[in-house]
């Protein structure tokens, strides 16, 4: 019974102070961010081949990641395995792709390539130092067995995403 | 908008900011001189404030190595930039790197290189450098031609000189048409004005001269002009002084009686007839009172 009154009397009391919700925010900025330094660009050096190959007239894209802290991100970069742009295509597509480290701000970051993971068409680097890694992707698509590809715009992407280790 | 375009108005610099080209696209080595625009024009003012490098180096990941990446001070000792990558322990790689720093003037950027110090071969090396690079447009015209402007130095030499090599008369287009026609007025009015100087100086020396004659034959010569009083004043002075006076007080002179000497003796002087006979006539007389009016 005391007990209860003891209650009541502590809610009348809270009624009496007059309580008020005080909010509290906050931003957090990435440490993470990514750009694209280099637009790819496909060429066509056989008439059932596309390349970003600068040999086959083609241009590697190259990925930015600016990471201001360190081991706390995983780089996860994919070469394309299909078009979002292109004419219809009866035949089968076959597609290949690489990604290296093109070049680091630091060279702490210089183990970056030997230590990265491959599978699928996935690449992933532990960003284990702060700064910048420019990554660059390959790309390559053959079309059918000796068919030529047609005519028309073909567009693909690669994706990069930064992962929270 | 409005004190943008107040601002501009008396704005006379264009200013430019650039990336220069690959220093090092010749070797590991650069001078400046070859990458950085001209600035030796003194309307000129260039100033870096940024850098940027990339290279792969390729070594050995179990040796030691490190790359300098640097710029020598062209006036003081040191470097003005200097930059190390540590790849000891490290496998090659390529790296780029950028910097911003407050501006600093050109000319004391000196030669640049990329050195490695240790194991490692470095290639496709990029170095670029940003600037501002700003062209007084006002100096620059000056420089062009003193006449751009009249308040560059040395525009009313310029003009005094361009227009004494004049030798006709401008068109009346010539954008030096005003300034000729003016100098001409000014011209003819000092030439004015020089005769009436010199007719006045010549007045001037007329006058004093006659003053001069009119002092010289007019007998009213004060005292001052004939005696130098202060002279006098100074010789009475030193006379005044006792020691020197006092020998003239103190003279004896010695006295006696001083007897004569000349014993004159009585005797007759005859009159001069023959003198007496000529002045009784009156011709002589007259001749002799003429004479003295005659005379030149």
């Amino acid at each position: 019974m005391l007990k209860s009154i003891l209650t009541l009397g502590v809610i009348l009391m809270g009624t009496a102070a007059y309580a008020t919700d005080s909010p509290i925010t906050g931003n957090v900025s990435s440490k993470c961010s990514i750009y694209t330094d280099v637009a790819g660009v496909y060429g066509n050096p056989n008439p059932d081949e596309l390349s970003t190959t600068p040999a086959d007239g083609g241009v590697h894209p190259i990925i930015r990641y600016d990471v201001t802290i360190a081991d706390y991100y995983t780089a996860k970069i994919s070469w394309p395995n299909s078009f979002t742009t292109s004419p219809s295509l009866t035949d089968s597509v076959a597609w290949d792709g690489e990604v290296t480290v093109s070049s680091t701000s630091d060279t702490n970051m210089s183990g970056y390539e030997a230590a990265k993971v491959e599978y699928e068409n996935h690449t992933e680097y532990d960003l284990t130092v702060a700064g910048t890694v420019w990554f660059q992707v390959e790309s390559e698509v053959t079309y059918g067995v000796d068919e030529p590809l047609p005519g028309g715009e073909y567009k693909a992407n690669v994706t990069a995403v930064c992962l929270a280790q | 908008m409005v004190l943008w375009g107040l601002s501009s108005s008396y704005c006379y610099s264009d200013i430019t900011y650039g990336t220069t080209n690959n220093a090092a696209v010749n070797g590991l080595n650069w001078s400046m001189q070859n990458v950085l625009p001209d600035s030796t024009p003194n309307y000129i003012e260039l100033e870096v404030n940024g850098l940027a490098y990339k290279y792969t180096i390729t070594k050995d990941p179990t040796t030691d190595s490190k790359v300098h990446v640097r710029n020598e001070h062209a006036v003081e000792d040191g470097y003005i930039f200097e930059h190390t990558d540590n790849w000891s322990g490290f496998p090659g790689g390529t790296i780029q790197k950028y910097f911003r720093f407050p501006y600093t003037y050109a000319d004391q950027w000196g030669d640049g290189e990329i050195a490695v110090e240790g194991d490692g071969t470095i290639s496709n090396a990029t170095v670029t450098y940003n600037y501002k690079m700003e062209v007084n447009e006002q100096l620059m015209k000056c420089a062009n031609t003193p006449l751009a402007d009249p308040t560059c130095r040395g525009y009313a030499e310029a003009l005094a000189d361009y227009l004494k090599n004049m030798d006709v008369e401008p068109d009346v287009n010539d954008p030096f048409y005003d300034e000729w026609v003016q100098a001409a007025l000014d011209a003819e009015s000092d030439d004015k004005r020089q005769d009436t100087e010199e007719e006045e100086l010549l007045l001037e020396e007329e006058t004093e001269e006659e003053e001069r004659l009119e002092v010289q034959l007019g007998g009213e010569n004060s005292i001052e002009q004939m005696v130098d009083t202060r002279e006098q004043q100074d010789i009475l002075a030193a006379l005044a002084q006792v020691p020197k006076i006092e020998p003239y007080y103190s003279v004896t002179i010695p006295g006696g009686a001083y007897q004569e000497t000349l014993v004159l003796k009585d005797n007759i002087i005859n009159d001069n007839r023959r003198a007496l006979r000529n002045l009784s006539q009156d011709k002589n007389h007259k001749k002799m009172v003429r004479s003295q009016y005659d005379r030149e």
